[in-house]
């Protein structure tokens, strides 16, 4: 924290109302019924709140950039247990 | 250890005063070096106990058909010795003993950065080690699946399988923090100029070995729950009959368990490549890439755990490309044996008892590694897949390996750690014991395996006689070896020569300086400060011409007792971020099998989330990302020393976590209601796709809602320390008296002064300023539980389309 600025308030509720909004967007383009195409577009939207949420309200932004290695390494690794399972489960 | 002490080391404290005082300032030690000790105490009773367990298999197995035991007793011995060998030896063994005791001490650092999740670590160490314990005795009796768990059987059989997982679970948490304890230490409490490139090799075995720790150990964690959520709700996650995959779970538990083998391997290498040098006299040849091997071990480690599998009924496509990617681990391997071996070469050797067990190391190791690259090949491992052949492999590996390099590393430390010298003789007659039977008794599988004998098999063709005879006896004779050299070392800690300050001659840290005969290494807890810090440059003109450190090393920690202890924020909250990578690692495990049975059953999946409602889903998305807002806003207020308005934003943010979980409630009090619940009559009616989706609905919201608890604890913990300290009520201590004092909510005494108010009974309210060090503290402490609390959010970000609608 030593480096962090105090970040106003007003940052923080911005980010709720843009989280708020996303989850409005999900669930609206659920309600479409847009097949494999409403599957994407659920994940991405989680995706870009969760950025949100990790970056803001977690402050990975203002964190070295070792914290950010970290949680990369964390994702590298899930995807590549998820690729090495799905080469069995999609080719049986 | 009477007669052991050296007057003021780190071995006295405690004693002379009598047994439980002295009991207790083992147990509640912060210490890393007698955490490390303890860790030595305890890690290598249970390896006692599994050998004991060993040999009665070997002797049941010394002729055909019963012997000593019945089969049902049979089987719970080879689980019981698979569970404690590896949950409670190997992968404990080397990091937890020596990387407690040395990692902090090589990089100049005056103790781990969390000493008392240290002490914690260990203390959930025994807690599963008793747990396990516990599971023999209660029950159905003690588990008989075998150390792999593998499903359906261990979600039918009536033993007290769900004990022994939980045990395991909890042994899985204390290496976890064993990892990010040490992956924290490495990372911010090197001394200075102890750069990534002179750190001693120890430690970069270490630091990788803490990695894996970290990113594998969460998806046994969430696999093992799992176990226990099939046998006590049946979720049917992995029941055929309900759409489940069995082959699911072995994949789960293989994702962990082959990179453990790096957990168990790596320290043990580590622990090579400083003996090798230091006896060598040499500077380590090839000291980078010694250390990037290591990294590329535990990678490459992720890449292959599917050659566990290759005869379980995985696609052909990952067949091969299990087969190929496990080659690869045999570069790094190779890499590390040819650098030790290059090292030795031409080098001045003493040739001492740490140098003779890795030799042993090399030869055994060199076997192990060498029959797992044949069972790369598909061809060969259909053929010995559940073999001897296996089994003589992995102990090759494990006890080849691990073990000998654990004692080369007791007998190399044992005069830093004690202060004592090791005779030399009885340990050369112990390893000609263990050397001969370990070779009848492990070789011997290989050849039974090759042959065709099965592995967990009580009974076997006479044909097999002669082979199991040679194997038991050769069982014994390690057992004496092993007996020999257990003996010689108790009577060397009690009665041994005082080792001098340098008994190799090597100029590592942990070698060079001094330890356990130094009174200034008294045990000391995290209030104790010494901050100077002086490092010796001792290059000898034979090693100017590398200049590097590793083997006899370009710099060491001279004096022990004046280390740098410099814990900040930063690597709290780095600590903080290690662990929830692994809570999202756990997640990660469940997202998994989400994701195939999803792509397994689309339109079932599609049809069963219509189900759920999509408002209450909704409703409880905003109520989480209110709690964020107001948990932020919470932490941001005590940033500007509002506490009154931090304490109501996190009051408000704990009544947003109540206000989910009473949703989530009556959610699933709606579905258990309509006779929608795992198991049900209702659900089993319906398609498999159906139940699956629901099993995963009710174990994915439930973890989530656990964690919410969790969390809300450590909320409701953080909000009680802070509002303790908004103001308090002081009482005048006596009538006329005017000294006032003040508490905190934790009884520490935060502040003391005079009162002008002399009347007495009279209530003074103060109201309360924390100075700047402790409120950095406070932040760093709800930045941390905040950082936990948002995770669950991030969680539920997922959840919430993942179940709800993605219809």
């Amino acid at each position: 924290m030593e480096s962090r600025p105090h970040i106003p308030y007003a940052q923080y509720i911005t980010i709720w109302f843009a989280l708020v909004l996303l989850t409005g967007v999900t669930i609206t383009v659920a309600g479409l019924h847009l097949g494999q195409a409403s599957i994407i577009a659920a994940i991405l939207v989680a995706t870009v709140k969760g950025t949100l949420v990790l970056r803001h309200f977690m402050h990975l932004k203002y964190e070295p950039a070792l914290f950010k290695i970290v949680l990369m390494v964390a994702m590298l690794t899930l995807a590549v247990i998820m690729i090495l399972t799905f080469v069995d489960i999609s080719f049986r | 250890m009477s007669g052991s002490v050296i007057e003021g080391s780190y071995l006295e404290a405690g004693r002379g005063e009598g047994f439980w005082p002295w009991l207790k300032s083992w147990i509640f030690t912060l210490d890393h070096k007698r955490i490390g000790v303890l860790y030595l105490v305890t890690v290598l009773s249970f390896f006692a106990v599994g050998i004991l367990l060993g040999l009665t298999m070997r002797l049941e197995l010394i002729a055909p058909g019963k012997t000593i035991v019945e089969a049902d007793t049979y089987n719970a011995l080879f689980t019981l010795h698979g569970v404690i060998m590896i949950f409670l030896f190997v992968i404990p063994g080397i990091p937890a003993i020596f990387g407690n005791f040395f990692l902090p001490i090589q990089i100049g650092a005056k103790d781990v950065f969390f000493p008392r999740l240290n002490l914690l670590s260990w203390w959930l160490y025994v807690t599963g080690a008793v747990l396990a314990v516990i599971a023999l005795f209660t029950g159905g009796g003690a588990p008989d699946t075998g150390w792999t768990f593998y499903v359906p059987y261990s979600v039918r059989t009536s033993t007290n399988v769900s004990l022994a997982v939980f045990a395991a679970f909890v042994l899985g948490f204390s290496s976890i923090l064993t990892g990010l304890n040490f992956v924290t230490t490495v990372h911010r409490m090197r001394a200075k100029g102890m750069t990534w490139f002179r750190m001693p090799l120890f430690v970069w075995g270490s630091y990788a070995t803490a990695w894996v720790q970290i990113l594998a150990t969460p998806v046994i964690s969430v696999t093992l729950l799992l176990v226990i959520m099939e046998r006590v709700f049946g979720l049917g996650l992995f029941d055929p009959a309900r759409g489940g995959d069995p082959v699911l779970y072995q994949h789960l538990f293989w994702i962990y368990s082959h990179p453990a083998v790096y957990i168990m391997i790596l320290p043990a290498m580590g622990v090579i490549s400083e003996i090798v040098p230091t006896m060598a006299r040499k500077t380590i040849f090839g000291y980078k890439a010694i250390a990037f091997s290591s990294l590329a071990i535990a990678f490459v480690g992720y890449l292959v755990w599917g050659h566990h599998m290759f005869t379980s009924g995985i696609s052909d496509t990952a067949r091969w490309i299990f087969s190929l990617l496990t080659y690869l681990v045999a570069i790094p391997s190779a890499i590390k044996v040819f650098n030790w071996t290059a090292t030795l070469y031409k080098g001045s050797i003493r040739f001492e008892p740490p140098l003779l067990f890795v030799f042993t190391f090399i030869f055994l190791f060199s076997i192990g590694g060498l029959t797992g690259l044949m069972q790369s090949a598909l061809a060969v491992n259909v053929h010995v897949h559940d073999t001897y052949f296996i089994v003589g492999h992995f102990h090759y590996v494990m006890f080849g390996g691990t073990a000998m390099g654990l004692i080369a590393a007791v007998l190399y430390w044992f005069p830093k750690m004690f202060g004592r010298l090791i005779p030399k003789r009885p340990i050369w007659i112990a390893w000609a014991h263990m050397f001969i039977g370990f070779n009848m008794l492990y070789f011997t599988m290989l050849v039974l395996g090759w042959e065709g004998m099965p592995r967990r098999y009580y009974d076997y063709v006479p044909e097999f006689t002669t082979g199991h005879v040679i194997a038991t006896v050769g069982s014994w004779i390690l057992v004496a070896g092993l007996v020999i050299l257990a003996v010689t070392l108790i009577k060397a800690m009690r009665k041994g020569e005082r080792a001098p300050a340098n008994v190799w001659g090597g100029h590592h840290p942990g070698v060079a300086d001094r330890i356990a005969p130094d009174p200034r290494e008294l045990p000391r807890g995290p209030g104790h400060h010494d901050r100077s810090l002086r490092l010796r440059t001792c290059r000898s003109p034979r090693l100017r011409e590398r200049g590097r450190s590793g083997g006899i090393m370009s710099m060491a920690v001279a004096h022990a007792g004046h280390l740098e202890e410099h814990r900040d924020p930063t690597g709290s909250r780095l600590g903080m971020w290690l662990f929830l990578v692994t809570e999202l690692l756990l997640f990660g495990g469940i997202f998994l099998l989400y994701a195939v049975y999803r792509s397994t059953f689309p339109e079932d999946f599609h049809f069963a989330a219509t189900e759920l409602d999509v408002l209450v889903g909704g409703i409880n998305t905003l109520i989480l990302l209110t709690s964020s807002l107001t948990m932020v806003l919470s932490i941001a207020a005590l940033e500007r020393n509002r506490r009154r308005e931090a304490v109501i934003f996190l009051a408000v943010t704990i009544g947003l976590g109540l206000a989910f979980l009473v949703i989530k409630g009556f959610e699933w009090g709606g579905k258990i209601g309509h006779g929608i619940f795992p198991g049900s009559a209702t659900l089993v009616d319906r398609t498999p796709g159906e139940n699956i989706f629901f099993g995963l609905y009710f174990g994915m919201t439930g973890l989530h809602a656990l964690h919410v608890v969790v969390g809300l604890s450590v909320l409701g913990w953080m909000l009680r320390r802070i509002t303790g300290k908004l103001s308090r009520t002081a009482h005048l201590a006596a009538p006329g008296a005017t000294r006032l004092t003040l508490s905190d909510a934790g009884d520490r005494n935060l502040w003391e002064g005079e009162s002008d108010d002399r009347v007495a009974g009279v209530e003074v309210t103060l109201t309360y300023h924390e100075d700047e060090e402790l409120q950095e503290k406070e932040v760093t402490g709800l930045e941390n539980a905040g950082l936990y609390w948002h995770l669950v959010d991030v969680i539920w970000i997922f959840l919430f389309p993942l179940l709800y609608l993605i219809t």
